[in-house]
Formats: structure tokens, C-alpha cells, sequence
């Protein structure tokens, strides 16, 4: 059995293990609180073909996307400053490691009051998640440009314009791309959070409707659904990416 | 060609919990002529300030005290003049070998068919034909060091700076790539100032060899090395060879037994 073999076998059998084990737990703890596979399987497809599960999904994503749009402009600019500029990232590190750790949730009340309940506070929320790990994450770029490159492009007559164009963005290029897809799960996470304790409309307000009238099947087939957008989205940043840097893909490929 | 005279330049070392911080010399007083067309080695053990005598030159760092002219200019940054060689390659890892060989000559604002066809020229005279197209992770590492050494030759330079450019390659490799540098600079001999930890490479390649020792960073000794050009692996069976190898290493072994005395002294960590 070669390796791409075991990959398969590994990845549909946790798949199926899954389904398994929540078929089973529904047996054994046997409620109508708890949604079944089968139901959710087929209240996922049910929801597909509602126009209104569409409406939804569009008004949700339309916060993620500007959020998850600003917080790479402004995460990128503030990342490359801050990894080049000693003083600065000093006095920006205590205010990074406060948003690390801010505790989103709990601060929903203060974006409400803030913003109002509109699409600005949304944008706002997904923003705030998906902020930190971008700029995290191009700061760590900039840092591990190796020395050596930006002496050579020193000594071959490089100003800093020509050192920012051709060596330090391309180098930490790989590392913002990380930031990118983890900035964009958190933005997801973001989405979600803010139509569920902020402003309910979209996908969050489909999710407390079923809630509230008890139709476990029905949550859990939006779950399904939210979980498939999201890896979809996932997916397509991968392919972008895999087109902006491809030297790195060839990369990894060869030293496997 | 290139002076360097008193150069001298010290680091603040951090406090570590042996010892209070304090300031290193790298580089004291170091005094070196060298001539156009010449090519110099420099050795000395590990810590001496080779490489930082060699980055000032390229006009990477600066000096505490004296200075280095180049062709009578004070050395103040880079110049087009001096092009440079790293031990680690310093190779973009997403351009292709084409694109690194001709990046000097892209940042000099020469246009791309220009400049491609002179990197073009050089991948074939360093013996990358066929590679142009190929990105630097394709490649062993001692073709990664011909890219070097072809993007170092493509802006022409009248000085090459070349810090322990063979230091990572396996030993088959690294005789071979000696063996093309000694027939590269015969095509065009440009000067060359060599850092170096190998003996043998030391005294193959160079017409003079600068000793230095470590902590201060000093010249020992400036070698002739007399054998003459164009010049092959055979001086390796001269008798002189054997000598000036002997000399070198009793120095090298004198500085490395001292740095050992001090560490166990306490003075250094």
C-alpha cells in the first residue's frame, strides 16, 4: 500500500468512524433534542434547494468578506512595519498581545454600543479575529528573511524600495499566506459569533430560529452547511495561494 | 586596489550570567594592501573577523577606527566595483537561476533582454547550461554556488568578495569548484579577496595569504604563496606547498590552543 493509499484510508476512515460513533450516541442517549446523522445529512440537502438558506449564507458572507478583506490590508501593512522597525514593534507589541487575548465574545456589548447593529459591526468582529494572526504572522515573515539575502541584495546595490520589492515581501510571502488561511478561519468564527450575540441576521438568526423551535435537525444541517462553505473558502485561498507563490509549493513537494 | 588601514572595530557583547557585558574586538588594527589583479585568501580561526573584515569592504558594516579605500575612494556602502560571494548562496529560492544570475544587473536598471543575455553568457561559462530556467531548490548545492559565483561575474565587477564560498559543500565537490574558480580567474583576473578556513584552498588559490588570529581580530602574517599561473592541484606535491601548509597550521593551532587556555580561564565563554 504506497503512501497516498494510506492517506485516503486514514482521512474516510476517521470519516466514517465519525458518523459511527454519532449514530451510536444517538441511539444510546435517545432524545429528539439530539439531531441524527441521517436527519442532518438530509436537512442539509433540504436546505440547499431554500432560497432563503442562500439569502442567508449571501448577507452573512458579505461581513466576512470586507472584514476578512480589511484585516489583510491593514494586518499586511502593519505586520511589515513592525517586523523592520525595531521602535515600533516595541511600542505596538503590549497592544498586539491586548488583542491576542481580548476576549471577543465578552466584548460584543462594547462594539454594539460603538457601531449600532449593522453591518459595520459585523465587519468590525470579523475584522477584530481575523486581525491579530495576519499581522502576527507577517511580522514572523519579515523576521525570518534570512540575513544573507538582504546582504546580497545590498551589495548588488539594492535601496530599501528595491530591498521591501524584491526580497522582504516575496521571502515572508510563505509565512503571511499562513496567517492569511488562519485569519481567515477566525474571521469565519468571527461571522458566526457576531449574528449570534450581536446582530442576528443571516446564517446566525437561521441557527436561532431552528434552535428556538426545536428542530435539532435542522440546526445541525446548517452546521453542516457552514462547516462546507468554510472549507470551500479554505480551499480556494489554498489555490490562490498556490498560484502567488508557487516556488514554495515546488518546495515542499521535492523535499518530501 | 584596496586598502585597508587600521581598521579596527569592536562589539558590545550581552552580559551572560559568567561574566558582565563587555566589548569584543573583531577587528584591531588591521593594515592589508592589495593589488589589482591580485588574489588574497584570508584564514584565521573561527571568530578572527574574517568575515566582518570582508563585509566592510563590500561596504556592509562600518569601522570603529581607520578605513578602507578602494581604488583610492573611501569605502562609505556597496559599490558596482565589488561584487560578492556568500557562504550560504544568498539565492532568491523563488526566481529562477536566470533571474538571480541577472538580479545585480535588474537592480542596476539594465533592461531585461540585456540583461538576460549576459546571464545567459555566464550560466554557460560556469557550466549551468541548460539550467537557466530551474529554481535554486532544483539544484545541488554546488550548482547553487555557481549561480552565485555567475550572478557575482554578471555585473562585472573589478573586485570579488567571496566569504567561505565553498565552506558548505561536501569535499568532492568543494576540490572541484576550486578547480573552476582557478580556471574562471584565469579568463578574466579579477581581485579577488578570499575568506577561508581550508588550508589547501588557502594556498592553491592565492597569491598571497593574510593569517589572522582571534580575539583581537589581528593580522598575523601575510604569506606569499610563489607558485605561478596559470596554476592546477598539481603544487599540492611541491615541497613549498607542504611548508607554507605546515606554517599555516601551526598558526592556526597556536590561536585555537590559546582561545582554548582562555575558555578555561574563564575569560571567555
Amino acid at each position: 500500500m504506497n503512501r497516498r493509499k494510506q492517506e485516503i484510508v486514514l482521512s474516510f476512515g476517521l470519516l466514517i468512524a465519525f458518523f459511527v460513533a454519532w449514530h451510536l450516541f444517538t441511539i444510546i442517549f435517545d432524545s429528539v433534542l439530539i439531531p441524527t446523522s441521517i436527519g442532518t445529512g438530509r436537512a442539509a440537502v433540504e436546505l440547499i434547494f431554500e432560497i432563503q438558506t442562500w439569502r442567508s449564507f449571501w448577507l452573512s458572507n458579505q461581513s466576512l468578506a470586507i472584514g476578512f478583506v480589511l484585516a489583510i490590508a491593514v494586518g499586511v501593512v502593519i505586520g511589515l512595519i513592525i517586523g523592520r522597525v525595531a521602535w515600533m514593534e516595541r511600542g505596538l507589541d503590549p497592544w498586539l498581545d491586548f488583542l491576542l487575548v481580548l476576549p471577543m465574545a465578552m466584548i460584543m456589548p462594547v462594539i454594539i454600543m460603538a457601531v449600532g447593529f449593522s453591518l459595520s459591526a459585523r465587519v468590525l468582529v470579523v475584522f477584530l479575529f481575523a486581525v491579530p494572526v495576519v499581522i502576527v504572522n507577517t511580522r514572523a515573515g519579515i523576521r525570518e528573511v534570512p540575513p544573507e539575502l538582504i546582504d546580497m541584495a545590498r551589495v548588488f546595490g539594492a535601496n530599501e524600495f528595491d530591498l521591501w520589492k524584491q526580497i522582504l515581501i516575496k521571502s515572508a510571502a510563505p509565512v503571511m499566506w499562513t496567517g492569511f488561511r488562519i485569519g481567515l478561519s477566525r474571521g469565519i468564527s468571527g461571522m458566526v459569533l457576531s449574528e449570534l450575540l450581536l446582530v442576528a441576521v443571516g446564517v446566525g438568526m437561521m441557527f436561532q430560529v431552528f434552535q428556538g423551535a426545536f428542530e435539532p435537525d435542522k440546526t445541525f444541517g446548517l452546521v453542516a452547511l457552514l462547516i462546507v462553505e468554510s472549507l470551500l473558502l479554505l480551499k480556494v485561498l489554498r489555490l490562490v495561494e498556490h498560484r502567488a507563490i508557487p516556488w514554495f509549493h515546488i518546495d515542499k513537494f521535492q523535499n518530501q | 586596489m584596496i586598502r585597508i588601514e587600521n581598521a579596527s572595530k569592536s562589539f558590545q557583547k550581552a552580559a551572560t550570567r559568567k561574566q558582565p557585558a563587555a566589548r569584543v574586538d573583531v577587528l584591531d588594527q588591521i593594515n592589508i594592501d592589495i593589488k589589482e589583479n591580485e588574489f588574497v585568501t584570508i584564514v584565521g580561526p573561527s571568530g578572527c573577523g574574517k568575515t566582518t573584515l570582508l563585509r566592510a569592504i563590500a561596504g556592509l558594516t562600518g569601522l570603529d577606527f581607520g578605513e578602507i579605500k578602494v581604488a583610492g575612494e573611501l569605502v562609505t556602502g556597496p559599490s558596482p566595483d565589488r561584487a560578492m560571494v556568500f557562504q550560504t548562496f544568498a539565492l532568491m529560492p523563488w526566481a529562477s537561476v536566470l533571474r538571480n544570475v541577472a538580479f545585480g544587473l535588474e537592480l542596476r536598471g539594465v533592461d531585461k533582454s540585456e540583461r538576460e543575455e549576459i546571464a545567459r553568457g555566464l550560466i554557460v561559462k560556469v557550466g549551468l547550461k541548460g539550467f537557466e530556467n530551474s529554481l535554486p531548490s532544483e539544484l545541488s548545492g554546488g550548482m547553487k554556488q555557481r549561480v552565485g559565483l555567475a550572478r557575482a561575474l554578471a555585473v562585472n565587477p573589478k573586485i570579488l568578495l567571496m566569504d567561505e564560498p565553498f565552506g558548505g559543500l561536501d569535499e568532492q565537490t568543494k576540490r572541484l569548484m576550486q578547480e573552476e574558480l582557478l580556471r574562471l580567474w584565469e579568463l578574466e583576473r579579477k581581485t579577488v579577496v578570499f575568506v577561508t578556513h581550508s588550508l589547501d584552498e588557502a594556498i592553491l588559490l592565492a597569491d598571497r595569504c593574510v593569517l589572522m588570529s582571534a580575539r583581537p581580530g589581528r593580522v598575523s602574517e601575510i604569506l606569499d604563496i610563489p607558485f605561478g599561473r596559470p596554476r592546477t592541484r598539481d603544487v599540492e606535491r611541491d615541497l613549498t606547498y607542504v611548508d607554507i601548509k605546515q606554517k599555516i597550521w601551526e598558526h592556526l593551532r597556536a590561536s585555537q590552543i590559546e582561545e582554548l587556555t582562555l575558555q578555561s580561564e574563564g575569560n571567555v565563554d
